[in-house]
Parts: structure tokens; sequence; C-alpha cells
């Protein structure tokens, strides 16, 4: 096995150094705390924005990006329904009926 | 050392340098043009069952010497050619090679149709319905099941909850179940300091990139270290296929469903499965219901699922023949690569055989 360059093992020299630190950093409650705070200020930018634009495509009597999601996820449900019953009705007739 | 032989050391050494170079640009430019993808997922299958973004994979074999077959459950959360990465690096091809009838169960892409699934629609639909076609393929009454990572969670609840399942033997692959151990994105749900719902894309689902994101958190200086690996050993022609195979997958997540996120969020808060508070279909299950032949396998340095939340399986299992395998792997290495050709991939095999009939 031939050994390792030396900017390679500088390289890992650093990273066992570093690594604990960051994963300790990620772990860390503030760490929790900002990831959660800039999710939500995203998902608050996006809803305001996206409700913008829905009242002005409402306005001219058109559809919004938010009412077809909201459409597609409704026929998403209803296709669930549909496939779980088929799946129910399929596994009721493997099942061997009784005499 | 004579000082001739200590110059020639330096000359070999600088030319071989040279040539790992020349190697090294030529690699390079090959994968900057997209010209050295590896074929991954070759082995030779048919789809014999299908239903929503689901299928049902069988996997060609003219030699099946042992019986019942094996039904293998997926994650929920990234693509199964890990399972069949590279000819010659391929869980499933050393499967069958053993002799083994192999179907495999893939979930799809999830798009909106699927933002509403429940943990109930695998565990007591998609699931029975894929061990029904499969037993009724191979023409058998038992099956051996293996479910890997989160395939391994939904397999655990099926047996749960379906204590009357055809199983021969069941097999759980680096599967978490203290869910408080999972590390800082299932903390951060955990403690109710993130909620599902903001993480959830417009179909629904959440998106992959936020689950690609959250792995990248466990070990942040991870991505840089596989670059420089790379670097190191951009000249061979070996590793850098097998890098661009593995790799690839890595980031290569998929959403999950709005619905089981949701109902993952609650079993992480409660950690249910370690509690013993699971509940599915409105009934309570317990693992220690499962009395079938039980081998978990887990790994130390999986930073996906790490061992303090696979490591208390074994012990909530009710079989009286139950097994653990620990191997110093990560989460890939588990089933690519040498310590998965010498160690892991022999010890499922062994494990299956014991309790399966060899036909000669």
């Amino acid at each position: 096995m031939t050994e390792k360059p030396q900017w390679r093992k500088s390289y890992d020299a650093v990273e066992r150094a570093v690594a604990p630190q960051a994963e300790a950093l990620v772990r860390s409650g503030q760490f929790a705390t900002v990831t959660a705070a800039i999710s939500g200020v995203r998902r608050a930018v996006g809803n305001g924005v996206n409700g913008v634009a829905a009242r002005v495509w409402h306005l001219v009597n058109l559809p919004a990006g938010t009412d077809l999601q909201r459409l597609r996820v409704q026929i998403g449900a209803l296709d669930r329904d549909v496939r779980r019953l088929s799946l129910q009705l399929e596994q009721r007739q493997d099942q061997p009926r009784e005499e | 050392m004579t000082t001739e032989s200590s110059s020639a050391s330096v000359i070999d050494r600088v030319r071989r340098e040279v040539e790992r170079n020349a190697l090294r640009a030529r690699n390079g430019i090959r994968m900057a043009a997209g010209r050295s993808r590896p074929k991954i997922g070759t082995t030779p299958k048919d789809v014999v069952w299908q239903r929503g973004r689901a299928e049902l994979w069988h996997y060609r074999n003219d030699d099946v010497r042992v019986s019942p077959p094996l039904l293998i459950v997926f994650s929920l959360i990234s693509r199964s050619y890990i399972l069949d990465l590279q000819p010659g690096n391929s869980f499933v091809e050393r499967l069958l090679a053993a002799g083994f009838d192999v179907y495999l169960l893939d979930w799809g892409v999830p798009d909106e149709r699927d933002a509403a699934n429940q943990i109930e629609d695998y565990v007591d639909d998609y699931i029975p319905a894929a061990v029904e076609r499969v037993r009724r393929i191979a023409g058998t009454e038992q099956i051996n099941l293996l479910g890997y990572c989160f395939g391994g969670v939904l397999s655990l609840l099926y047996a749960a909850h379906h204590l009357d399942a055809p199983l021969r033997s069941l097999t759980a692959l680096t599967t978490p179940v203290d869910l408080q151990q999972l590390g800082p994105p299932a903390s951060l749900i955990g403690t109710g300091g993130l909620k599902v719902e903001t993480l959830l894309d417009a179909d629904g689902n959440v998106p992959p990139q936020i689950i690609d994101q959250g792995f990248k958190a466990l070990r942040p200086t991870a991505q840089l270290t596989q670059y420089v690996d790379l670097w190191e050993r951009l000249w061979s022609d070996d590793y850098v296929a097998a890098h661009q195979a593995m790799i690839g997958w890595a980031n290569d997540h998929i959403p999950l469903s709005g619905g089981v996120a949701k109902q993952f969020a609650k079993m992480i808060q409660d950690n249910a499965i370690v509690n013993d508070t699971l509940v599915v279909g409105g009934d309570r299950v317990s693992l220690s219901d499962i009395t079938v032949p039980f081998l978990t396998v887990l790994a130390n340095r999986d930073n996906i699922v790490p061992e303090a939340s696979a490591a208390p399986l074994i012990n909530l299992i009710g079989s009286p023949d139950k097994h653990e395998v620990r191997l110093d792997a990560g989460h890939v290495g588990l089933l690519v690569g040498r310590t998965a050709a010498k160690t892991t991939i022999p010890t499922i095999i062994e494990f299956l055989i014991q309790r399966s009939e060899i036909q000669e």
C-alpha cells in the first residue's frame, strides 16, 4: 500500500481538528433555532409573494398557481383513495372464499 | 542507501506522479464532459406488479436453487439502484449467484398524488399485495423478507401488524429504531424546533433537496473530503467509476410523502419504536410480537442511520431465533465495496440459506 502524500496528511489533520467542531455546531440548540427561523422566513416570504400573485390573477378571473396546486393535491388525495381501494379489493380477491 | 538508488527512487516517484497527473487530467475531463457515467442497476429484471408509483421487480435468474423467494423492501427516500450498483459490485447480483429468487419492491418517485400517503398505505396495502404477488409467482407458501433502511422500518411494522404474515424470515439492514438518535434534522423535528409543514413543497411532499441537506448536515466536512478523496485517486479508472456511482446515489434522493413525514415526525417525538407505543392503522403494535427468524445488520460508521439508532433493535424483537451483525462500515459501505463483498453479503446469504430449502 502506498503512503499518503504530504498534502493529504495535512488535510486529514485539519479535517480531524475541524470536523468535531462543525458537527457540534450543527447539533447545537442555536443552530436549530437559526435553521427553524430561516425556514419560517423563507415560508413567510414565499406565501407573501404567492398571495400577491394570486390576487393579481384573480382580478382578471384567472386561476393562480396556488389554486392549481390545491387542485392537484385534491386530485392526489382522490387518487390515493382509489389506489387503496383497488389494493384492498385485490387482497380480498386473493383470500380463499369460505364455502 | 546509496546516492544512486535514492536518486532512482526520486525519479520513479516523479515519473509516477507525472503519469498520474496525466490520468487525472483525462478522467477529470471525462467527468466534466459527463462521458464517464457508470452504468447502474443493470441486472436484468421484469416489472411483475405495479400500483401508483410502486413497482415490484423480479430479477431474472435461470438457476434458482433456494426457496422460498426473497422480497426486498426498499427505503422511501432514496433510489434502489444502490442494491444493484454495478456489475461485480451488486448485492442483487450476489444473491442471484447464490441461487435466490429475488424480488424488489421499489416505491418510485412520489408526486402530489402521494402527498397524503400514510405509513399504513405501505404497511397494510402495498407490502401485503407485493408479498401475495411474490407467493403467487413463485408458487410458495412463504417468503423471506428483507428491509433496507426506512424499508426496514416498514418491514418491521408489516411483520408486527400482520402476525399471520407468511414470513420464513425477516432481515433488517441498517434500520433506525431509536429515532431520537438520528442526528440534527431528526432532533430538530423531535424537539418541535422544526415543523414538518414548513418543509413541504408545493406538491405536499418533502423535497429531495431538504433530505439531502439534512443528511449532509450530519457530517458537515464529508462533502469536501469526498472531493479530496476523488482528487487523490482521480488517476484510477476503477475508483472514479465507483466514486461516481456511490456519490451519485448519495446525492440522488427522492421526495418523501408529506403524510408519511408528518407521521414519522410524531414517531420521532414519541420515540415510538423503542418506547413500544407504535400504532398502525389504529392498532397498537409491538416489535416484541415478531417471532420469525430475524437478522439485523448495522454499521458502526453509519452517518445516515447512526449505530446508536439501529442498535436497540435486536432487543425489541420477540423472536427466539434472532441475530445481530455489527460491521466496521458506513451506510453505503454496508452493501457496496469490500466490506459488503467479504462480510455483509455472505452473512446475509448464510442466514437466509440456513432458514430456506436448497434445491439440488
